[in-house]
């Protein structure tokens, strides 16, 4: 085999060689029909990851929606993660921008979805291949502190904000993201314990509905950007037994 | 494969089959270099004087004399990143970890050009350097380590790591922060902050903490070290806090990425660093471990990929952009093997051999690397990550059988392992520049 072939041959992305993003099942079902848009979308993750239970992801929309339609959600999916459910993020008004980064977690070398959909059933879709090599190094601390429930709600705030511009949020709450699928240490399984939720709401109007799921690192982090044009913040988180976290800002306007 | 000459084939399986072991050995004799001499045995230029640029340039000329090497390396001497914390904690003085290029001169006949690589043409296979001098190659290595992303953490450039220095490249850098925990007023704080991976040497941040707890627990014991890491988990961890709590009590706080430990500004004239969630942290001494990327000179050559590293076929590390272009050490996505001088070691070896056969015209072999990050918790403390790295379904991958230094282990066993690191490093120094300690 001459070498230049060789090369092509290693160097074709794995993409190319996978089923279709949109004939993934979970992605099929979301789609309803719908033949996905390819641009538009812009999907963010390291194409290798030393550590697979928190990968640094960012997902925008870009795309042109037509008169009278608005963007209604963005999700994630995992192929080969035992449940493909990464993170969904709900457009509840226009004050919330199709902006996000999150972390989640891949349990082997695999493809990535984002999609995204609008009111009127228009979609876009963006895929990305990540491998992820589990550091043999990393040895837990034995004694280290475990949690169960929601601890230490954050919420940062720009220093600076100026008027009518968008604002960048960042959140983050303590809380372990138990799968259901992970063994303790006699070898039975440690029951299901997410954070399910959260949600933003600016000046009493519903903006914002984050779908947390299995595939969402522990103590979920989100970046949001929103309008610079309401005051009042409140966000909501709520996990799987129906217990609530409430946090209140004040944006400087 | 291209030769049909028997021994020929003989000795260069026998030669490719002790390099598979990577190993710190040398080579047995019996692995014979004439067979592999012939008349236009071509041109290698490597860049960079480091672990992996040194053992490359060495290797090839063991290897195959007749082959012309060339090493560009802009400093006259090299000081390592292992070894350098002892450095910090005031154990070993900094030129005992520093380095030169005479065997390479003297005994192996490599041309040394202590110059700035600034441009590669990969299509002319040329690289200019800053005395303005073109070198030809037939092969290139860019063994170039990392280089710094300046202001990824607002405010820390260039200028802002002579107040708060960086100390991951060793060197003047190395001094400036010995200089200031000598000068520290006893009852301050030493404050770490640590780049989210990605980055140089996995266990370095936490083994440069427990050496400055060594320090300051002897020198000035009211002193205390935060950590601020972009990160949940490290390297060697359970094996770190348990040797830091049996050595240092509660001098050393670790707070993880999702208790805020990721530092996203820093003042550099007041020592004071902000983090995620707004916290500010005020330091005696800061020390800011920036988030990296893969030296310049594999950006000019064009093969680096969006996140800044550059993307390598595992079997010879060559670059996936670039023919004839093979990068190791810090610069290239290994992972699973760590960024470490002793895999930047391993490599080299593995593209020393894959460049000897190419030029001859042969196909390069199945390699594997081993590696073994020795961290010191105390200078009689020793723990260890070993592992052995083999090509599966094309990608790098961790053999079964590595692992860890076990918990709770005796004192003893701590201290053999700090034994068994200094014998590394000094058995390290001599196959790589032939420094004889």
């Amino acid at each position: 085999m001459s070498r230049l072939l060789f090369a092509l041959l290693l160097s074709t992305p794995l993409s190319l060689l996978a089923a279709e993003p949109a004939e993934f099942a979970p992605v099929a079902e979301l789609l309803a029909g719908s033949t996905p848009q390819t641009a538009g979308l812009k999907l963010d993750l390291p194409s290798v990851s030393e550590d697979g239970s928190a990968v640094a992801v960012g997902i925008q929309f870009e795309g042109q929606l037509e008169p009278g339609d608005r963007l209604a959600s963005l999700h994630l999916f995992a192929t080969e993660n035992p449940r493909p459910e990464l993170i969904a993020f709900r457009l509840l008004s226009d004050q919330t921008l199709p902006d996000f980064n999150t972390r989640i977690r891949l349990n082997e070398s695999q493809q990535v979805i984002a999609v995204a959909v609008s009111e009127q059933g228009h979609s876009w879709i963006s895929a990305k291949d990540v491998r992820v090599t589990i550091s043999g190094c990393l040895v837990r601390d034995p004694d280290a502190e475990v949690i169960t429930g929601m601890q230490n709600p954050r919420i940062a705030l720009p220093r600076r904000i100026k008027a009518g511009e968008p604002v960048e949020l960042r959140t983050l709450i303590n809380h372990p993201m138990e799968t259901g699928l992970r063994p303790d240490a006699d070898g039975s399984l440690i029951p299901q314990n997410l954070v399910q939720s959260l949600q933003l709401a600016i000046d009493e109007q519903p903006a914002l509905e984050v779908q947390f799921a299995n595939g969402t690192a522990a103590n979920p982090y989100v970046r949001l950007v929103v309008q610079g044009q309401g005051k009042e913040l409140d966000f909501r988180w709520q996990d799987q037994q129906g217990e609530e976290v409430v946090e209140k800002r004040q944006l400087p306007l | 494969m291209k030769n049909t000459d028997k021994n020929f084939a003989l000795s260069r399986r026998t030669l490719l089959k002790g390099l598979g072991a990577a190993s710190l050995l040398p080579l047995v004799s019996a692995c014979s270099t004439n067979a592999l001499t012939s008349s236009s045995a071509g041109r290698v230029v490597v860049i960079g004087g480091g672990f992996g640029g040194a053992t490359t340039a060495k290797y090839i000329k063991r290897f195959n004399p007749a082959i012309d090497v060339t090493l560009v390396e802009v400093n006259r001497t090299f000081h390592t990143c292992p070894f350098s914390n002892l450095v910090l904690a005031g154990e070993r003085k900094l030129d005992a970890i520093e380095h030169n290029y005479d065997e390479l001169k003297q005994v192996y006949g490599v041309r040394v050009i202590h110059a700035r690589a600034e441009d590669v043409d990969p299509v002319a296979h040329t690289v200019r350097l800053s005395t303005g001098t073109s070198l030809q190659y037939d092969r290139l290595v860019l063994s170039p380590g990392i280089d710094f992303r300046w202001n990824a953490i607002e405010g820390y450039d260039e200028a802002a790591a002579e107040l708060a220095p960086h100390a991951w490249k060793a060197g003047p850098q190395t001094a400036l922060l010995r200089r200031q925990l000598e000068e520290m007023e006893d009852g301050g704080t030493f404050v770490m902050s640590v780049p989210d991976n990605p980055f140089r040497c996995p266990p370095g941040p936490y083994e440069r903490a427990s050496l400055v707890a060594h320090y300051l627990s002897k020198h000035k014991p009211k002193s205390k070290i935060l950590i601020l890491d972009a990160k949940d988990n490290f390297s060697k961890q359970g094996l770190f806090t348990q040797g830091w709590k049996e050595l240092y009590g509660d001098r050393i706080e670790w707070v993880s990425l999702s208790n805020d430990g990721k530092v996203v500004r820093v003042d550099a004239n007041k020592l004071e660093v902000e983090t995620e969630f707004g916290n500010r942290h005020k330091a005696s001494v800061l020390n800011v471990i920036p988030p990296q990327k893969a030296g310049f000179i594999a950006e000019r050559a064009g093969v680096t990929n969006a996140g800044g590293w550059v993307p390598v076929k595992p079997q010879t590390f060559e670059s996936e952009q670039a023919q004839d272009i093979y990068v190791i050490g810090d610069a290239s996505i290994a992972a699973p093997m760590p960024k470490s001088g002793f895999s930047a070691n391993a490599q080299g070896k593995v593209v020393a051999a894959a460049i000897v056969a190419s030029l001859a015209g042969f196909d390069s072999v199945n390699p594997t690397w081993s590696n073994t990050c020795y961290s010191l918790v105390g200078p009689d403390y020793g723990i260890t990550v070993a592992d052995v790295y083999r090509v599966e379904d094309n990608a790098l991958v961790a053999a079964p059988g590595g692992g860890v230094s076990p918990l709770d282990a005796s004192p003893a066993f701590r201290k053999a392992e700090a034994d068994y690191a200094h014998g590394w490093y000094e058995a390290i120094a001599r196959d790589t520049w032939g420094t004889r300690y």
